[in-house]
């Protein structure tokens, strides 16, 4: 059946009520129409409206997910503040440097860009760690995926 | 004083609550009826959001026998939806006229 591929994909990532809102609109309109339709004609128009149909949707749902976020934004950011130094406490051991070596470090521009850079890098992974904690669930239980 | 919360309502959505005025109506058929207004790829996307806002509802078509592929939706404007539409288009007359004649 048409669209019966975007849809399961669709049942994973999407909001029960956005899927069945958005998305299931879509593919029955676009089975409608195909079912209907005389000539092959625009096959590919169609699949290409549903498929923006289910972006629009995902887009919708990270939004409202997003906005869920807000309400743990203080637990979030003391959770990546904590994974952040951990692993940067963990970069400079693995780096070899002794307490020695750190003290004759020439902190320059290079040096400071280099550091930022790595930090940033470490911060933005756990911020998305974090967030993934607190990330509202799609589908919690087996039996919602079994509807 | 407490705040009032005023809803907003986009040029779409007006535009689709103008089409569903005389009834309930497909997704489809809305795009069809907008005479390129409206984008099919973006149409369900409005109308989900449109429902979360209480400006539609919906209800899936009764299925005939024999009839293959998922049911489809259909939607109807409510009360409050075309009571925003209304403000909406007075706010926009109220603002559109010139000084003079607001006097």
């Amino acid at each position: 059946m048409a669209g019966t591929w975007l849809g399961r994909i669709g049942h994973r990532l999407l909001h029960r009520d956005t899927f069945e809102m958005m998305l299931v609109p879509a593919i029955a309109d676009l089975q409608f129409e195909l079912s209907t339709r005389q000539q092959p004609r625009g096959r590919v128009a169609d699949y290409w409206a549903v498929l923006c149909a289910f972006c629009g949707a995902l887009c919708f749902d990270v939004w409202r997910d997003l906005s869920a976020l807000r309400s743990d934004a203080d637990m979030i950011a003391f959770l990546t503040l904590l994974q952040a130094s951990y692993y940067t406490f963990m970069l400079v051991l693995l780096s070899g440097l002794g307490t020695g070596q750190i003290s004759a470090l020439k902190v320059d521009e290079a040096f400071m860009a280099r550091a930022t850079s790595y930090v940033g890098a470490i911060t933005a992974a756990c911020l998305i760690t974090s967030s993934m904690c607190f990330w509202p669930s799609r589908r919690a239980s087996a039996s919602d995926t079994e509807d | 004083m407490t705040d009032i919360k005023i809803p907003s309502i986009s040029t779409t959505e007006s535009l689709i609550l103008d089409l569903l005025d005389s009834g309930e109506r497909y997704g489809l058929e809305l795009v069809e009826f907008s005479r390129g207004r409206l984008k099919r790829g973006s149409i369900y996307v409005t109308l989900g959001r449109m429902e979360t806002k209480g400006f539609v509802t919906s209800r899936q078509e009764e299925r005939t026998p024999g009839a293959i592929g998922l049911p489809r939706r259909l939607y109807q404007a409510t009360a409050y939806g075309l009571k925003v539409r209304d403000a909406r288009r007075l706010l926009r007359e109220a603002l559109a006229l010139k000084p003079a004649e607001a006097r």
